[in-house]
């Protein structure tokens, strides 16, 4: 089956002043039609970045040093910077977490939705106008009309967020990379926004990426998840069954930590350790000193590749060699 | 309340920012030629070979030679010695108008900072209405009062440059007042001499540090444009800004040699401040780096 | 409701700084030690002359009638007699005002100009050649006093190449101001269409207006620089990024409008110092503008212009303050009153 974007063995690397730090090693994932994929990780573990690279906005010392990203069979990283700025917002579109920061405060809503939208068609601006309404309301904002003539500070965090998801699909997007995007938003306005993400899957036929270090909000929305710790993915596979059967020991720790009702009157479980500093990567197995399944010294020497099982499940641990 | 509690200068902190600095290339240049200057202005007399004040009518505006390196002027007094002397003219007042103007901006800064409220806000006020007035006029003005000289150059830029250490250290003293262990501190009865010495004190210093190195090179400026214009050091102290002034009519007559060498110095010992406050800045403040 | 508060509270203030140079224009001649009466006066004046001005004064009266009296006639525009020139202050001031507003203009929008231009090609090719020519172009402007350069400006361009006419002020010695004129040359002379004119006045303005203006731009210039990389970390031009917007609107749009905030805030430090550095151009350059009147002014003692000058420096002052929070207002739509 043709993927519509297909990461293959992407390296990043950031240069600092206190050395080399190498953010993503080999990563590889798939995303077809209409389905969506969650990256779930904790802080540092290089989802950010990764989706940064996709989208080319890989801030200056930060450098793609290997590898491919292919969309709709074209390899990103090949293009040129004019050619992917076309893609950008029309076939790729990006939502951030904050929606408070990533709104230009010096310009009213109505401008930059309008300026998004004339540079990827040929709307005037009169029909650009008329077009962000309408977007406005497929995301539910109310009285789109006022809206549209306000500036961003005037805006609560919750209707700002959905500003920017019309930006971002305000061009039919194939695929939308949504980055934390209810992480600085309370928990029943992370509700709606949930729901409007999956309506607004449906309604665009668009692929999701959805990134976020809280599993309980990607399984609500994702078929997929991959598990990313310390730069590398871990784990991958269907919603369903990472749920029912993690593999991995980091996803296994990631589930047991989330607090639920089953677990009441028990203290709640964390993780012991802190996440590995990229500029001194250890050998071995990147979660050994965190894991607490390892059997003698089964993670030193060479780290595990990500190994493919049975359904189109891949584990990174040496237990499934 | 031990002195452990108060902030610790990590070690490895003050090592890492050494080598921020030195990596920074600009800087060392600037510190080289600060401290270059500075050797001059010390060892002034053993440096000059003639001595700055020396009259001789039979080598009148000789343009730079062997003999006299930088060439002479209208009084045939040597202007090499007289730029060896100027720049322990400028590099003293310079010294005494940043000390005492960066103690009375600390002073008043950290206290309006730390007082806060009503009395904060009049003072920032006079302090805003102070800075908007160009340290040029309120030397005119003190100069109309007092006369010209020395003093009054003093006086009249000291006026004009606590306020700019003063809304640092107010800008410091005010966040650190919001920050936890100030809180903290007052919360279990912590003295307020104590909070401003042991915990505001040093982190107001570093961001001082940086604007008092960089207004030192301001002074300069504006002691060498003050007694340019007639209305800050007087003949026949050496002063590079005095030197050009006696040197000015010259110019158009094709005597370079006296408005060049004394502006050089001007603007290579600012420059070097300049260049050494920026290079303090960067390994102080990592977010201001370019 | 909250922009009539606002607009008492600036009248008000505006109002006490006027109040508060007047006091001190009033105190300067009775605090410096001799006759104030006398120091109004040329050293020569005849003693009836003095005692004349004693009386206009109310040197006799108590300090509050006399600064009453003083209030009074600075209201009624008379702010003293220049014994140096022989004219009465406000008439200098309207002779040279022109000159100095000209230089100025001109300067500071040329260092606005090409100074935000180079700051943002600056920072757009961070650490390329053109961002170290220009630091160094930026340091040395900072650093060199600027009469210096203008000093080394006149020997280069004027004593060597003979590219520009000699230092004598507005116009050469052998042309006229136009009679009659707004004083503003180059205004005057197209207007007349006096091409001739124009030239010179042009030719003679270009290198005191470089000159002032190099700091200026080099400021600028840095200001700038480092405004526009903040803004290019921010998450609302990742975003933008992200929405491909297409470069050049990013940076021309985007983030200048957002970058340039650094330069508006030290606007008004910026003028402040532009008064002082008119002070030193217009005397390298023999400039017949108010900045070389003060110098004289002081040189000569003459007093009547100094006070003068005290009153005048709070009103620009208090007007450039109004000036720049109105830019600030039409800019940012965040503040409000």
């Amino acid at each position: 089956m043709n993927r519509l974007l297909s990461v293959n063995n992407l390296n990043v690397v950031f240069n600092t002043f206190d050395g080399v730090s190498r953010v993503l090693r080999d990563i590889s994932l798939e995303v077809g039609e209409c389905e969506s994929l969650g990256i779930v990780g904790e802080t540092g573990s290089g989802k950010s970045v990764l989706s940064q690279s996709i989208m080319g906005i890989l801030p200056v010392p930060g450098k793609i040093i290997s590898g491919s990203i292919f969309f709709k069979g074209e390899n990103l990283l090949s293009l040129s910077s004019k050619k992917m700025g076309k893609i950008r917002g029309a076939g790729l579109s990006m939502i951030l977490q904050s929606p408070m920061t990533s709104l230009n405060p010096l310009f009213k809503v109505k401008e930059q939705m309008i300026e998004v939208l004339k540079t990827h068609s040929r709307l005037n601006n009169k029909e650009a106008v008329y077009r962000a309404e309408e977007l406005l309301r497929i995301v539910r904002v109310p009285e789109a009309k006022s809206v549209l003539e306000r500036y961003p500070f005037e805006l609560s965090g919750g209707m700002a967020q959905r500003v920017m998801i019309a930006m971002a699909v305000s061009c039919n997007p194939a695929l939308i990379i949504a980055d934390e995007p209810t992480t600085a938003l309370d928990v029943t306005v992370e509700k709606q926004i949930i729901k409007l993400m999956r309506d607004i899957m449906r309604r665009f036929n668009s692929s999701l990426i959805w990134i976020s270090h809280d599993l309980d909000v990607v399984k609500q929305v994702c078929g997929k998840i991959a598990v990313m710790y310390g730069g590398i993915i871990v784990e991958i596979g269907s919603t369903e069954d990472i749920l029912s059967q993690p593999l991995h020991p980091y996803t296994r720790a990631l589930m047991d930590s989330q607090p639920s009702v089953s677990k009441r009157g028990r203290p709640l479980q964390s993780i012991e350790g802190f996440v590995p500093n990229m500029l001194n990567i250890p050998d071995g197995c990147i979660f050994d000193c965190r894991c607490l399944e390892k059997s003698g010294d089964c993670c030193q020497g060479t780290p595990p590749a990500l190994v493919e099982l049975d359904n189109g499940r891949r584990v990174a641990c040496r237990k499934y060699l | 309340m031990t002195r452990d509690t108060r902030i610790q200068i990590d070690k490895s902190k003050q090592s890492h920012r050494k080598k921020i600095f030195l990596s920074n290339k600009l800087s060392v240049v600037g510190a080289t030629i600060v401290f270059v200057f500075i050797l001059i202005a010390i060892l002034g007399p053993l440096l000059a070979p003639i001595p700055p004040d020396e009259i001789n009518y039979h080598s009148i505006l000789n343009s730079p030679s062997r003999a006299h390196y930088f060439g002479t002027d209208r009084y045939g007094r040597d202007l090499f010695s007289r730029v060896i002397y100027g720049a322990r003219t400028s590099l003293s007042i310079g010294f005494i108008v940043v000390i005492f103007s960066t103690l009375l901006g600390l002073a008043i800064g950290t206290v309006s900072g730390y007082l806060g409220g009503n009395i904060d806000n009049f003072i920032m006020r006079f302090v805003d209405l102070l800075m908007a007035f160009p340290s040029v006029i309120v030397a005119m003005v003190l100069a109309t009062i007092m006369g010209g000289g020395i003093k009054t150059l003093i006086i009249a830029m000291l006026v004009s440059s606590w306020t700019g250490t003063a809304r640092i250290a107010r800008g410091e003293t005010l966040s650190l007042k919001q920050s936890g262990y100030v809180t903290a501190t007052r919360g279990i009865g912590g003295k307020w001499s104590y909070i401003l010495f042991y915990h505001i004190l040093p982190n107001v210093l570093p961001p001082v540090l940086v604007s008092s190195t960089l207004s030192f090179g301001n002074v300069i400026l504006n002691t060498a444009g003050l007694s340019f214009i007639g209305i800050g050091v007087q003949p026949p102290i050496s002063e590079w800004g005095l030197i050009i002034s006696e040197g000015r009519q010259y110019i158009v007559s094709g005597q370079w040699w006296l408005v060049f060498f004394p502006g050089l110095a001007i603007m290579l010992t600012v420059m070097g401040l300049n260049l050494l406050g920026d290079g303090l800045r960067d390994i102080f403040d990592p977010r201001q780096r370019r | 409701m909250n922009f009539s508060r606002y607009l008492l509270k600036r009248v008000v203030f505006m109002l006490l700084v006027l109040i508060g140079a007047s006091i001190v224009a009033f105190i300067l001649v009775r605090v410096v030690p001799g006759d104030p009466a006398r120091m109004l006066l040329p050293p020569q004046a005849k003693q009836e002359d003095v005692d004349r001005v004693r009386i206009k004064m109310g040197l006799d009266r108590p300090y509050i009638k006399q600064y009453l009296n003083y209030l009074k006639s600075l209201l009624e525009g008379d702010l003293g007699f220049s014994y140096h020139t022989g004219r009465t202050v406000v008439e200098e001031f309207k002779l040279r005002l022109p000159a100095t507003i000209e230089l100025s203009l001109l300067s500071l929008g040329f260092a606005a100009l090409v100074g935000v231009w180079l700051g943002i090609i600056s920072a757009v090719h961070k650490n390329g050649l053109i961002d170290h020519a220009s630091r160094l172009f930026s340091i040395g402007g900072i650093s060199a006093p600027g009469f210096w350069i203008g000093l080394l400006c006149i020997y280069i361009f004027y004593y060597k190449l003979s590219w520009v006419p000699a230092p004598t002020g507005r116009l050469s010695l052998t042309k006229e101001v136009v009679a009659g004129g707004s004083g503003f040359l180059l205004f005057d002379a197209l207007k007349n269409g006096d091409w001739d004119l124009f030239k010179d006045a042009f030719m003679h303005l270009l290198l005191p207006v470089l000159v002032l203006s190099y700091s200026f731009l080099a400021m600028i210039c840095r200001l700038t620089r480092a405004g526009m990389i903040e803004v290019s970390q921010q998450d609302y031009i990742k975003f933008a990024k992200s929405c491909g917007v297409k470069t050049n609107k990013i940076i021309w749009k985007y983030s200048l409008k957002n970058g340039i905030k650094p330069v508006l805030t030290m606007l008004g430090m910026f003028l402040a110092q532009l008064i002082g550095g008119v002070v030193f151009i217009e005397t390298v350059f023999n400039w017949p503008g108010i900045g070389r009147y003060a110098v004289d002014s002081i040189n000569f003692l003459d007093y009547g212009p100094i006070q003068g000058f005290i009153i005048f420096m709070a009103l620009i002052y208090v007007l450039i303050n109004l000036a720049v929070d109105l830019i600030y207002m039409a800019i940012d739509p965040r503040i409000q009153y």
